[in-house]
């Protein structure tokens, strides 16, 4: 069973219709749940919420897949057909990959990847990286969320262990340090 | 079955025939080559990003249920003028077909067989509108002297039978290199 978080950041302003009309919340890995490599903040403050205007800033850090060998590579093909000599070269792959996904009563209302990936000859000092979320955008349907879910998952064999962000849903672009915004119909 | 003595004329039709069919192989085997030889493009360290194309890739290919899937793209360039210390800069378009254009795609580029760089990239669809997935690989590679031939690898993401439904239809790729001098004074 998924405990529940309270987050006492928000702002709570009730309309005519009792809905809140602006949710701003600032998490940290603190104040959601891990299972199974993802991290669920369930949002409660300032719900139901109506909005038309979404914003998310989100960082994760943690360790993805790496590999690191000396391996014996061709230095010319033609087509696939090794012409040249063979040498030894390091290769060292590493790829974190995050995965964010917000749903409002279930629905998907925003979801995105991001990674950092290396490719490269030289040994690499640290396999951890950090990815960062910043999104904004007006939805020309404002969304009414009875329920807020968040999940940040770690995609491939990676883990997360740090994530801190601000989620905020709001009817102006005012007051927003965003300045440009993408349109969801 | 009948077997034919070597000496009989139908025999000797089966070796001629044999024969032809050798030499239209090794003719059709030169063609082949003479093709591919002629379609490798060359990039100077040092020139103008060199433009790619999807004419520019050969796709790669394994068997699955029986069918011939492409698994990816890979393009070959030659080089010329290489350093020890090299940038190099790769970008690029890769847009699937409406109905596939929901996928992953990593983007490998090395050098003689050293790594140089890696990009894991979305193309989309949205609003039944695609976005091409747009790789972009910008790194500073030490020790690559030997630098002869670029290798731009293009890898659909997924299971086989995912990659068998992400039909590729446009590539496009911008590729350059430029010499760094070494640094003075660094141990």
């Amino acid at each position: 069973m998924l405990k529940t978080t309270m987050i006492g950041a928000g702002l709570l302003m009730h309309s005519a219709m009792g809905m809140a009309a602006k949710l701003n919340t600032s998490f940290t890995e603190a104040d959601m749940i891990l299972q199974d490599g993802s991290y669920t903040l369930n949002i409660l403050n300032s719900l139901p919420v109506n909005a038309a205007v979404f914003e998310l800033s989100l960082q994760a850090s943690g360790t993805g897949d790496y590999s690191s060998e000396l391996k014996s590579v061709c230095t010319q093909f033609q087509g696939s057909e090794c012409m040249g000599a063979y040498v030894d070269t390091l290769h060292s792959e590493l790829l974190y990959e995050v995965e964010v996904e917000v749903r409002c009563d279930g629905q998907v209302l925003f979801t995105d990847r991001q990674n950092r990936s290396e490719f490269t000859n030289e040994p690499l000092a640290s396999q951890s990286r950090t990815v960062s979320f910043d999104t904004a955008f007006v939805k020309l349907q404002p969304v009414t969320c009875q329920s807020m879910e968040l999940r940040v998952a770690t995609l491939t064999n990676g883990k997360t262990d740090k994530v801190q962000g601000t989620i905020r849903l709001s009817n102006t672009t005012s007051q927003s340090s965003t300045t440009q915004y993408g349109v969801i119909k | 079955m009948i077997a034919v003595p070597p000496h009989h004329g139908l025999g000797k039709i089966n070796m001629k025939l044999k024969q032809n069919l050798l030499l239209l192989g090794v003719l059709f085997s030169c063609a082949g080559s003479a093709v591919a030889a002629s379609t490798v493009k060359t990039l100077n360290v040092g020139a103008e990003p060199l433009a790619l194309s999807i004419a520019d890739f050969t796709p790669v290919t394994t068997v699955w249920a029986g069918r011939e899937v492409v698994t990816g793209y890979e393009a070959l360039i030659d080089v010329k003028g290489a350093k020890s210390n090299l940038f190099f800069n790769a970008q690029g378009e890769v847009g699937a077909r409406w109905f596939a254009s929901n996928f992953g795609l990593v983007t490998k580029v090395s050098c003689s067989g050293v790594p140089v760089g890696m990009s894991k990239v979305y193309g989309k669809r949205v609003d039944n509108i695609s976005s091409p997935a747009q790789p972009v690989i910008s790194e500073l590679r030490e020790g690559v002297e030997n630098c002869s031939q670029l290798k731009v690898e293009l890898l659909k993401e997924g299971t086989v039978s995912r990659q068998f439904y992400t039909r590729i239809q446009d590539i496009s790729f911008t590729v350059s290199i430029n010499a760094v001098e070494p640094i003075q004074g660094v141990l």
